[in-house]
C-alpha cells in the first residue's frame, strides 16, 4: 500500500483541508484503494476511542475534589484575614505614636528636645575669648606682611 | 438545571453545592481522560483537582464546550506534570484503596480502555488523541492550547494515530 497522499487521509479524515483540496482529495479516493483502506481505518480508529471506556472515577476521590476545594478556598481566605490583620496592627501602632499623651506620662529627653526652640548660649566670656583670639591672629598676620 | 457558565459563577461565589454539581457532571468524564493521559489514579486525581481550582482562576469565554474547556486545562496540566518519585510513593501508598472496585467498573470486556489503549503511547502523543479524538478540536485550537506549531500537532496526530493503528489493526 503505497501512495503519496495517504497522509493527507488524516487531514481529510479530521476535516481540515480547505473544500477544495477535499474536493480534490475525494476524487483520489476513487482510484486509489490505498488512501481509501487509510481512511477507512482511522474512521475505525477514531471510533474505537470515541466509544472506549474511560476509568470511573472512584466515590473517594470525588470526596477529595470537594475537600480541596474547600481547603483551597480557606486557605485563600486566610489569606486575605492575615493580609487585614497585619494591615490593622499597622494602622493601630501609627495611631499609637501619634496619640497625645496626658501630663502623668514621663517625656523622654528627645521628645522635648524636639519640640525646644533653639537656645541662645549666654556665655559672654567665651564670646569674648574666640573674639580676643581672632584679633590676635588679625594683628600677628598683618604684622608679618609688613615686614 | 444551571447552565455550565452559570455553574462556575455559583462557584466564584463559593457556593458547595454548585461545585458538586460540577464534579457530578463533568467529575467522572476528566477523570477518566486523566486517567488515560497519566496512566494512574494517583496522578488522575492530583490532575482534576488542579484543573478544578485553576478553571476557579481563569476566565471561561464560552469559545468551546466547558468540558472541552476544562479538558484543555487538564491536558495543559498533564503537560506540566512532574512524575516525582514521591508522587509514584503516593501512588503505591494508596493505589489499593482508591482502586475502584470490580463490579464498578462496568462490562470492561465489552469495549476497549481508553487507558489501555493509549498506555504505549508517549504523553505528548497521548495528548494529541485526546484533543482531537475525544474533544474534536482543530488543529490550530490543538496548537493554542498545547503551545506547539500546527505542523508539530499534524505530526504528533500522525505518529500516534499510526502507532494506534499498527497496535489496533482490524479491531
Amino acid at each position: 500500500m503505497n501512495c503519496q497522499q495517504t497522509s493527507r487521509a488524516h487531514a481529510y479524515h479530521d476535516g481540515e483541508l480547505s473544500p477544495a483540496d477535499a474536493r480534490e482529495f475525494e476524487a483520489h479516493l476513487q482510484e486509489c484503494d490505498a488512501c481509501r483502506e487509510r481512511l477507512e481505518e482511522l474512521r475505525d480508529l477514531s471510533r474505537a476511542i470515541t466509544t472506549a471506556q474511560l476509568t470511573p472515577m472512584p466515590l473517594a476521590v470525588s470526596q477529595r475534589l470537594e475537600n480541596a476545594w474547600s481547603t483551597a478556598r480557606d486557605r485563600g481566605v486566610m489569606r486575605i484575614a492575615g493580609w487585614m490583620t497585619a494591615a490593622a496592627a499597622a494602622v493601630l501602632i501609627g495611631a499609637l505614636s501619634l496619640w497625645p499623651r496626658d501630663g502623668t506620662d514621663t517625656v523622654s529627653p528627645w521628645q522635648s528636645a524636639a519640640v525646644m526652640p533653639p537656645v541662645e548660649s549666654t556665655d559672654e566670656a567665651a564670646i569674648e575669648l574666640v573674639a580676643t583670639q581672632w584679633i590676635a591672629n588679625d594683628l600677628s598676620l598683618a604684622e608679618a606682611v609688613n615686614r | 438545571m444551571l447552565d455550565d457558565s452559570e455553574l462556575l459563577k455559583q462557584i466564584a461565589r463559593q457556593d458547595p453545592a454548585a461545585l458538586r454539581a460540577l464534579i457530578d457532571r463533568h467529575g467522572q468524564y476528566l477523570f477518566g481522560v486523566a486517567h488515560a493521559l497519566s496512566g494512574n489514579f494517583a496522578d488522575a486525581e492530583d490532575l482534576v483537582q488542579e484543573t478544578l481550582i485553576a478553571a476557579l482562576s481563569a476566565t471561561f469565554r464560552g469559545q468551546s464546550s466547558l468540558r472541552t474547556w476544562l479538558v484543555g486545562i487538564l491536558v495543559n496540566r498533564a503537560s506540566m506534570q512532574r512524575r516525582t518519585a514521591g508522587r509514584r510513593r503516593k501512588y503505591e501508598a494508596f493505589a489499593s484503596l482508591s482502586q475502584p472496585p470490580a463490579e464498578a467498573a462496568g462490562p470492561v470486556n465489552a469495549k476497549l480502555d481508553l487507558a489501555a489503549m493509549l498506555e504505549t503511547l508517549s504523553p505528548e502523543h497521548r495528548q494529541v488523541i485526546v484533543l482531537r479524538e475525544l474533544e474534536q478540536m482543530t488543529y490550530e485550537q490543538m496548537a493554542a492550547a498545547l503551545h506547539v506549531p500546527r505542523g508539530t500537532i499534524e505530526s504528533r496526530l500522525h505518529r500516534a494515530r499510526e502507532e494506534l493503528r499498527k497496535r489496533f489493526k482490524g479491531y
